[in-house]
């Protein structure tokens, strides 16, 4: 066995023992188990690390005799890249997943580790890191190519690798995969310390555990909030810059599946604030969505890697599959199961204001709850009912973004007003509150009519594949996108009241994290109008360039803009490659050798080009061996200099050339020559330097390339960002004269990373300043 | 009642309700054999196109696209319906779509990573034009053309 596995195997072994220690002292408290434990997680846990770095290393070395590595990576990539390839494919996921499952369980454990309540969450998270090791064993990142093709003979080392696929040659996509499946693995603690109240909760003495556990769900949820929230942005701000198709998202279902667990945990995140102010409240829900949103992330990984779901995306199936499906139901039956179970206890309180009584603190925020339900069920149904329809019947579905768009719509607008309402709350001024809300409510059924062009559609009548559309899709797919600006407004407003409500406590921690909470709610607004104008009143222009026309404003039918060329040249990377193969013909100085037994009809010779002669009709190239030379002649011309060739003919002893006037005291004629160049292009880049016009004056200004990798070809767009919004220049391609590009106006599309700034920024200060972190130490 | 159950229960109708709906009216893009395109009918499998290719003796268009393709809906909405484009397409060109979630193998034989994509092909498997992305009607009215006059000039030879 190769040393990856055996520590693999060791680490499993050493996790099942923990977790025999942790099950045999949930029955016999008497035990004292402690010191062992918490020495057995720190093993488990540095095995896990080495194990890593180990298939790290792997990578940094290009060790290509294991086959992993020969999949995913290559010689020449940078070494960013080349630390991407651990991430590339689904055995390395698995293990840096583990890893990261092992991480929080190893802090927890030294931190709490003689608490109960931890020691019972340590059983389900050291369980999950067990089955994640487990799909690593059975699929191992570490086997070796001599262990999967016991043909090869042990000495054969591959060349290079298969490399990277070229899409992922981007600073920005060497980050998405690590930070997402962080936010992945992280969200198992709450899972974990959720199944575990839940559990407790059944024999009703849940009071006890109250503190720890939610301070602990909370901190968790929000960390792995942030880390899923940037997760999801980055993977959007790469398909922006690299895909070339001028969108951000695209509803495919592996973005779509990372969404629902974004939105059942920020619905999460809003129960498990309530239950924390009032133990009573939220004792089932909120366990219950913090855990289910854990489940939906193995969803999400058996969308992305079993292929059982059909995407762009899905990577390779490995087999796998069906264990991921086995382990998202049986993380979804038990934390259902005992919420079901739980039910029986609940108590119902009804909280009585006055007038309007069902307006209440309670009643919104369960409302906003079930909002982010609804979302997250519309985005789960439309990526898995095509699958089972396709299962079913074999048809295909035709389920695209105007399917999230129309469902989403009434949702997002909802969910908005609501916010708007919720923030600003106060049961003292009650009846304020519901009349501001009911007029942004009337302002935005007003804006829904107001269209001052067709763009302005919610969604284009036209845009369902080849169906007329339903009475519901055209009905709400003809709204007004001016709808979401009331609402946003109202958000924004509301947001900033609260804060400015909050400013008058003495406390400096609380008024920063309520300042946080503020910063969110106003990401929510920027994200949303971003989104949405960026993609509504987008506008594409294809244009031709002629190559030969430098500094010609070409102006753009039917628009305002115009496109001039600055500059256009072909690059080319190289790449070092191996010498000849030695194993033909034989070198200079051996033929040298062997020349002394009389001289035969053929010769194969290798030898690197020293020096290069062109004549009209021939070639001549000089090979060295040391103080030896020998020279070749041939009709092949552009023979480069240092390049290894294999030359097979006959040879001439003082060969006399007319056109190099001299003579040549050994000349092999080689009709059969082969060039082992030093080295081989590695990419072609064709690059465009333009400005694009807005009426006289330049409005953006850079460069456009089109790549072709050895693997694949790839446009790096040119993206001039400004406030106002982008423009965004694709480069299809130079065909002869003929410059072929696309020039798109993006409006407004900063915002939505504004707002996923102002989402990170906010919660890191509701992180850093919740009054709960502060009293952990006591 | 209790506003909670009220807002629970209507959940849970409005769920029901809304997976009923969007099964009924969602379309079907394609079967085993066939997709359904913007009117046309394409081969699913790029060997089945190449044989009716050969047999009608016409060039094949393979079309690479995705269910949730934003720049493919364009181009099934606004270019592939447009009566003139739609019309050459039905009468003189063999269509292929290839579906990237789907036929992987297609896409792979032809290096397409990213939809939409459009490659013009000959009977014999000698690719004659090759669109990465999207295009605008008129554009690719004028490829078509292109693509014909081509592939007739290329019979008389």
């Amino acid at each position: 066995m190769n040393p990856g596995d055996t520590v693999l195997y060791s680490t499993f072994a050493i996790g099942v023992s923990a977790i025999i220690l942790l099950v045999i002292n949930q029955f016999r408290k008497e035990i004292d188990v402690d010191v062992p434990l918490k020495w057995m997680i720190r093993v488990f846990y540095e095995l896990l690390i080495f194990d890593f770095s180990l298939l790290t290393y792997y990578f940094v070395n290009t060790n290509l005799t294991i086959n992993y590595v020969w999949t995913f990576s290559s010689r020449d990539l940078p070494m960013l890249y080349k630390l991407s390839g651990v991430l590339a494919g689904q055995q390395g996921t698995l293990l840096f997943w583990a890893l990261f499952i092992g991480l929080p369980s190893l802090w927890l454990s030294e931190r709490r580790g003689s608490s109960d309540f931890i020691k019972k969450t340590q059983i389900v998270l050291v369980s999950l890191c067990l089955s994640f090791i487990g799909l690593t064993l059975k699929d191992s990142p570490f086997k070796t190519i001599y262990q999967l093709y016991p043909d090869i003979s042990k000495s054969f080392v591959p060349a290079d690798g298969n490399g990277l696929n070229p899409l992922l040659i981007d600073p920005w996509m060497a980050v998405h995969p690590p930070i997402i499946f962080i936010a992945y693995a992280a969200m198992a603690v709450p899972f974990a310390l959720a199944v575990v109240y839940l559990f407790i909760s059944l024999k009703d003495d849940s009071k006890r555990v109250q503190g720890e556990w939610i301070k602990d769900v909370i901190m968790w949820c929000r960390i792995s909030w942030i880390f899923l929230t940037l997760g999801i942005a980055i993977g959007g701000f790469w398909a922006y810059k690299v895909l070339g198709w001028g969108g951000f998202w695209s509803w495919d279902p592996v973005e779509t599946s990372s969404l629902v667990p974004w939105f059942l945990l920020t619905g999460g995140l809003h129960a498990l604030v309530e239950h924390k102010k009032d133990g009573s409240k939220y004792r089932i829900l909120a366990p219950l969505l913090v855990s289910l949103s854990f489940t939906m992330v193995l969803y999400a990984t058996l969308v992305t890697r079993s292929g059982f779901f059909e995407s762009v995306h899905a990577f390779d199936a490995g087999g796998t599959g069906l264990y991921i499906l086995i382990m998202t139901v049986i993380s979804a039956l038990i934390p259902l199961t005992l919420a079901v179970i739980n039910t029986r206890t609940e108590e119902h309180e009804e909280e009585k204001d006055g007038k309007l009584a069902f307006v209440n603190r309670t009643n919104i925020f369960y409302l906003a709850i079930v909002l982010f339900v609804i979302f997250t069920f519309v985005s789960f149904w439309g990526m898995t009912f095509p699958a089972i329809s396709r299962l079913v019947s074999g048809n295909k579905i035709g389920i695209g973004a105007s399917f999230y768009n129309l469902w989403g719509y009434p949702v997002i607008i909802a969910a908005m007003l609501l916010a708007g309402l919720a923030l600003n709350y106060k049961a003292s001024t009650k009846e304020k509150s519901i009349r501001e809300f009911l007029v942004f409510l009337g302002i935005t059924v007003v804006a829904g009519f107001i269209k001052p062009s067709e763009a302005w559609n919610l969604v284009d009548y036209s845009a369902i594949v080849n169906t007329t559309e339903p009475f519901l899709y055209s009905l709400i797919g003809s709204v007004s996108i001016l709808s979401f600006i009331p609402p946003s407004i109202y958000l924004v407003y509301s947001a900033i009241e609260r804060f400015k409500a909050r400013l008058v406590s003495p406390k400096k921690r609380y008024i920063a994290k309520q300042l946080g909470i503020s910063v969110i709610h106003i990401g929510v607004a920027l994200i949303v109008i971003g989104s949405v104008f960026s993609y509504a009143l987008d506008s594409e222009f294809p244009v031709s360039l002629n190559s030969e026309e430098k500094g010609k404003l070409t102006l753009i039918p039917g628009s305002p803009y115009g496109v001039k060329l600055l500059g256009y040249e072909t690059l080319y990377e190289y790449k070092d490659v191996e010498g000849p193969p030695t194993d033909i013909g034989i070198g200079v100085g051996e033929f040298y050798d062997e020349i002394h037994g009389g001289l035969k009809e053929s010769y194969t010779i290798h030898g690197d080009v020293g020096e290069v002669v062109q004549t009209p009709h021939n070639t001549y190239a000089k090979l060295v061996d040391g103080n030896k030379e020998l020279w070749v002649a041939t009709n092949i011309a552009d023979i480069p200099e240092g390049a290894h060739i294999v030359a097979t003919g006959s040879i001439n002893i003082n060969f006399k050339s007319s056109y190099l006037n001299t003579t040549l005291p050994v000349l092999l004629m080689a009709p059969d020559f082969d060039i082992y160049s030093g080295r081989e292009i590695f990419s072609t880049t064709q690059q465009i330097k333009v400005a694009v016009y807005k009426g006289r004056s330049e409005i953006a200004e850079g460069i456009a390339e089109s790549v072709t990798y050895f693997n694949g070809d790839v446009q790096r767009v040119m993206i001039d960002r400004g406030i106002k919004g982008d423009v965004y220049v694709i480069l299809n391609g130079i065909y002869g004269k003929n410059i072929s590009l696309d020039v798109r106006i993006k409006p407004l599309v900063n915002l939505v990373w504004a707002g996923v700034i102002f989402f990170t920024l906010g919660m890191l200060a509701v992180l850093a300043f919740d009054s709960t972190s502060k009293k952990r130490g006591k | 009642m209790h506003p909670k159950k009220t807002i629970t229960i209507l959940l849970a109708i409005g769920l029901l309700l809304f997976v009923y709906y969007s099964m009924n009216v969602s379309p079907v893009v394609s079967d085993k054999r066939h997709t359904y395109i913007s009117g046309l009918s394409w081969y699913n499998s790029f060997e089945e196109g190449q044989k009716a290719a050969l047999e009608q003796d016409k060039p094949t268009l393979v079309y690479f696209w995705a269910t949730w393709c934003y720049i493919c809906e364009e181009m099934q909405t606004e270019v592939y319906p447009d009566q003139e484009i739609n019309k050459i397409l039905k009468e003189d060109f063999v269509l292929v779509a290839v579906d990237l979630d789907i036929n992987k193998e297609d896409a792979q034989a032809f290096g397409i990573w990213v939809p939409p994509a459009e490659i013009f092909v000959t009977p014999e498997g000698d690719t004659i034009h090759k669109i990465g992305g999207g295009m605008q009607k008129e554009g690719f009215l004028i490829v078509l053309k292109q693509v014909q006059t081509y592939y007739e000039n290329r019979e008389k030879t």
